[in-house]
């Protein structure tokens, strides 16, 4: 995996992986972080991650590990951004970035609506979990033990979840 | 057929994302991605769906923390209107207060002349009449009410009358005389009374 430096990976490689996923990651990124001033931000951090730690992913499969990295420091950003004053940060992005049109917001602001509508229209015991799990963050396993339920009951309602949230998400997009 | 399918590769996107997978399954599943356009696709949409999701928290937590939670509302409320209650309460004391006063101590009130003779027992109705009808010239000497074509009025009248005599209706005798009085014996029209010196 490394050439000069065996803790290192070759900036060319580095490079390389760019060139081939660089537009598939800002398409992710998007996706993931709902804010197009973001995505370049995320976008440079996640091959700066890969230039110090990419000698730990396997050439096979750089693909996946690039997403799950992208995926992880858009997520850091989020939670960095929730940790502080939330609303005021997230007004303040979305008015300085110049990227996003009217549009765009809309666009988002319904996706946004649909997906909550979606989720209140859950039972109270998925909805529990999928907050639980994407915005607090707790493993299924904590979330089993908090609840005082079955491992396999926690990922069934998480799944079934899911399901229902991606099928309002599809009449959307 | 397809819709479950993709609905797997969601799911096993989102376990990839949420380091859920066990080793071996995400190495099987990055390799899966690295050829899988379908795959692929799966985890751009199971991002797309964590990201979305996270905002609707977010969105739904800052709404929440924005309006002021129904016990400190609650709480401000009753203070308030305990404090006007109390100073309700307050003001009926003070005034029962003052009522008693008067009463107790008639010396004090406002009209002393007048209170001190209602205090007397022994009054007797032509009495009672003068100290009205004093009362009443007390009463009525604002010249803010009064016009002067009032008061030029009013000073024709006294004249007119003899200077220690008033006219006093039958019914107003009957409601201040002592003991029983047949109202409709007596006369409508006033009749002149002499007034105590």
């Amino acid at each position: 995996l490394t050439t000069e430096d065996e803790d290192r990976i070759d900036p060319a490689i580095v490079e390389q992986l760019y060139d081939q996923h660089a537009a598939d990651l800002r398409h992710f990124l998007l996706g993931v972080l709902r804010q197009p001033g973001l995505v370049d931000e995320v976008l440079q951090a996640t091959f700066t991650k890969a230039l110090e730690v990419g000698h730990t992913s396997r050439e096979v499969s750089r693909r996946g590990w690039l997403f799950r990295v992208a995926f992880n420091e858009a997520m850091l950003i989020r939670r960095r951004a929730k940790v502080h004053d939330k609303s005021i940060q997230q007004l303040a992005r979305r008015q300085s970035d110049d990227s996003e049109t009217p549009h765009d917001r809309l666009t988002q602001g319904e996706v946004v609506g649909q997906v909550q509508l979606a989720l209140e229209t859950l039972p109270a015991e998925q909805q529990q979990i999928v907050k639980l799990r994407i915005y607090d963050e707790l493993t299924f396993a904590a979330i089993a033990e908090q609840l005082g339920l079955p491992l396999g009951t926690v990922l069934t309602r998480m799944r079934l979840a899911l399901k229902k949230l991606n099928q309002r998400l599809d009449r959307n997009l | 057929m397809r819709n479950v399918e993709m609905d797997n590769l969601i799911w096993q996107s989102f376990l990839y994302l949420s380091e859920e997978l066990s080793e071996s399954e995400c190495n099987a599943f990055e390799l899966q991605l690295e050829s899988d356009p379908q795959a692929q696709q799966a985890l751009v949409r199971a991002g797309q769906l964590y990201g979305t999701v996270f905002e609707v928290c977010e969105v739904s937590e800052s709404q929440s923390a924005s309006v002021a939670p129904v016990s400190e509302v609650s709480q401000v409320s009753t203070t308030q209107v305990s404090t006007t209650s109390r100073w309700s309460m307050l003001t009926v004391v003070a005034a029962c207060l003052l009522a008693m006063a008067y009463f107790v101590f008639p010396g004090s009130g406002n009209s002393p002349n007048v209170a001190q003779r209602s205090g007397s027992s022994s009054l007797d109705a032509g009495e009672l009449v003068f100290l009205w009808s004093e009362s009443g010239t007390q009463s009525d000497d604002t010249p803010a009410l009064a016009t002067d074509e009032e008061l030029a009025d009013e000073e024709l009248a006294v004249s007119e009358t003899s200077s220690k005599d008033l006219l006093v209706p039958g019914w107003m005798l009957a409601a201040v005389s002592p003991g029983q009085v047949d109202i409709d014996s007596l006369p409508i029209e006033p009749s002149p009374l002499s007034i105590p010196q």
